[in-house]
């Protein structure tokens, strides 16, 4: 007897084939949900420089860009540092942390003039932001 | 042979090919947009101006230049040979530490040499401008 195949079966066929790809696709999805990190987008200006450490970043707040030309960027906005005095003298009191995060590449000098700012609104320590690696790379 | 007149009603299946549309839209979403960056963080001290720190005698002075080479106790250092100068000395953690860079140097050779004295568990730094 001739058994005809209905259309059912042949899309359950052919969905079988399919469900192990679909099951690797969720694993791939699930190890970048898992393991990537979409929260901390890396700005291209301000690229922080690498570290040993292996120290986490546990710090929450408000971070200060310092970029690779040595611009202070505060809530988006660039400042010049006579600029970030006056706001600073404008603004509450700072919190005894701040969070800097600087390019790797901008020079000390510009890390200096900031410092003392910080000092003389009572700031009295500054968490560089950097980027872990194992040191062997 | 008798051949149905009526072939049986298809049992209702869900299609998976808008599923698997979904899944790979995710999926390249996610490759695009993720980094696998670990992020951590340095702490400098900044202490007040009217208090100058502790003993000048207990603490460490460095003075980093702008290519990267370390003035210590009369020496010419590089991060990798500091890494050996201190391996010989036993400082306490407790020591401070003041680090007098160059202007001209880039944060990631500073970042360097501290990461060499917080191998060594020198953890209280104070970072100074150098000058000359």
């Amino acid at each position: 007897m001739i058994k005809l195949e209905t259309n059912s079966s042949a899309a359950r066929r052919i969905d079988d084939k399919i469900i192990p790809m679909i099951n690797i696709i969720f694993l791939l999805l699930m190890f970048f949900l898992i393991v990537g990190n979409i929260s901390e987008l890396v700005d291209e200006d301000v690229v922080p420089p690498r570290s040993t450490s292996n120290t986490l970043s546990t710090s929450a707040g408000t971070e200060w860009l310092l970029t690779r030309d040595g611009v202070v960027v505060l809530d988006g906005q660039a400042v010049g540092l006579s600029q970030l005095a006056a706001r600073l003298e404008v603004a509450g009191p700072l919190p005894e942390r701040i969070i800097l995060r600087a390019d790797g590449n901008a020079n000390s000098g510009a890390l200096m003039p900031l410092m003392e700012l910080l000092r003389k609104h009572g700031v009295e320590t500054i968490s560089l932001v950097t980027i872990n690696h194992d040191g062997d790379s | 042979m008798r051949l149905p007149t009526r072939l049986p009603r298809a049992v209702m299946r869900i299609s998976l090919t808008p599923l698997i549309d979904i899944d790979f839209i995710l999926l390249l979403f996610f490759i695009l947009e993720s980094n696998f960056l670990r992020f951590g963080e340095l702490v400098f001290n900044i202490p007040p101006q009217d208090q100058p720190g502790e003993s000048a005698t207990a603490a460490l002075e460095l003075q980093v230049f702008a290519d990267g080479q370390i003035w210590l106790d009369g020496q010419t250092l590089k991060p990798a040979t500091l890494n050996a100068y201190l391996n010989d000395r036993k400082y306490d953690a407790r020591t401070p530490v003041f680090i007098r860079a160059q202007d001209e140097l880039p944060i990631q050779l500073l970042v360097n040499v501290v990461d060499v004295l917080q191998r060594h568990s020198l953890s209280k730094l104070q970072i100074l401008p150098l000058r000359e």
